[in-house]
């Protein structure tokens, strides 16, 4: 089976940036509660544009992908993975709009959003499953990715996370160039279906069961690639908070210089947008090694945990 | 500062988060399943404590054994004082 492979990836952050003390004090937080989100959760800026539109957002990434493509056309689907999971009033069906925005009239164009924050990874997963049954080697599917925390309920997961704007783009495809995905692994655990509604207990329960459920699908998605912890050049995580990834490293017994958290003090946490986003901040900041194994992590609220192990083929 | 001046600072601090007035606290009453704290309120308890009496956490080695009890936590405060003086 040929693997689905991560041609191209981009990302972009609004130019404004926020102190998270400051957006966490607006939203009713206690001074301390606020300065939680700082000293223990290793937030601190984060970026967002109130006057650029949820389209802006996602398109600008998206349109530098297809600009480096020179028959866009070949991009035969259009997933817009998304945590929220109405993005627009219910009567626009944004994955159709972007993909007219685009210049992509043919291309089949939805939404994945039931594994919340984890959905951007599903979205790989999903397009390689439809370029491999399309037939037309030649074929592209482009994932994207990118909302806007337009609420109190949309912005904040109480003493977790503060949400900030960001997204990317993947040009998803199945020749041998960029990042050939070599294992993912994913589990949704129903106790917590009830998201940021859940109950006190749940969420304790939750709390309690994250850095287990999280390190399991990790050590699957590696043993799909045969590659161990040590074989891996960084995690490229999802920038929820440090304070769960401090535990997460505990529980896989690693150091937690093997994750890279920069995205977390730099960016927040921005939907589905972060695993992408902090492997383009990886490129820019220090270069990716050629040859080199890297594992994407992520997990939505509901509670869906994911890892993918991706190696950079260089191209 | 003493032993029970330590109890009377987190008798205190603990009224402010659990937004009730908490006075006469055991060293032996257990901070979840006693006080009804979470692993969140617990961390905006060292909050306050930080604001309340000076002492600095270090958010990378936190060990949730010294949040069990009143006075598992009063020890841990104490140690963290005399680590900051």
């Amino acid at each position: 089976m040929r693997p689905t492979v991560l041609e191209r990836v981009e990302a972009y952050l609004p130019a404004r940036s926020v102190d998270v003390q400051q957006v966490a004090a607006d939203m009713g937080l206690s001074r301390h509660q606020a300065r939680l989100m700082h000293r223990v959760h290793g937030l601190d800026v984060l970026h967002d544009d109130p006057g650029l539109g949820l389209y802006d957002l996602v398109l600008e990434p998206a349109r530098r992908v297809l600009a480096a493509l020179p028959d866009p056309s070949v991009v035969r689907y259009l997933l817009y993975a998304h945590t929220i999971q109405e993005v627009t009033p219910a009567h626009v069906d944004a994955a159709a709009d972007l993909g007219r925005l685009l210049g992509l009239p043919d291309a089949e164009c939805f939404a994945l959003t039931q594994q919340n924050c984890a959905s951007g990874l599903a979205a790989v997963d999903a397009a390689g499953e439809l370029l491999r049954a399309d037939g037309d080697p030649q074929a592209k599917a482009l994932v994207v990715t990118g909302e806007k925390p337009f609420s109190k309920l949309a912005r904040l997961i109480a003493n977790t996370t503060v949400m900030g704007e960001a997204s990317a783009a993947a040009l998803v495809g199945l020749a041998p160039r960029g990042f050939a995905v070599r294992g993912y692994a994913v589990r949704t655990d129903g106790r917590f279906c009830e998201g940021v509604r859940m109950t006190t207990q749940a969420a304790q329960d939750f709390g309690d069961s994250y850095a287990a459920g999280l390190a399991a699908v990790v050590h699957e998605a590696l043993g799909q690639a045969d590659l161990g912890l040590s074989d891996l050049v960084t995690i490229v995580p999802h920038n929820v908070n440090r304070s769960s990834w401090l535990r997460v490293a505990k529980e896989l017994g690693i150091g937690p210089e093997r994750i890279h958290l920069d995205g977390v003090a730099r960016y927040g946490h921005c939907f589905c947008s972060d695993p992408f986003l902090n492997l383009v901040a990886l490129r820019e900041q220090q270069g990716l090694v050629e040859g080199g194994h890297y594992l994407f992590a992520a997990v939505g609220l509901g509670a869906t945990y994911a890892a993918m192990v991706i190696e950079h083929l260089g191209g | 500062m003493d032993r029970s001046e330590t109890i009377a600072v987190i008798e205190k601090c603990l009224t402010e988060v659990l937004k009730h007035e908490v006075t006469g606290l055991r060293e032996d009453l257990r901070l979840f399943d006693d006080l009804h704290l979470d692993s969140t309120s617990v961390l905006e308890l060292l909050m306050v404590l930080e604001d309340a009496v000076g002492l600095e956490i270090d958010p990378e080695n936190l060990d949730m054994d010294d949040f069990r009890t009143v006075g598992t936590l009063a020890d841990f405060v104490e140690r963290s004082l005399d680590g900051a003086n």
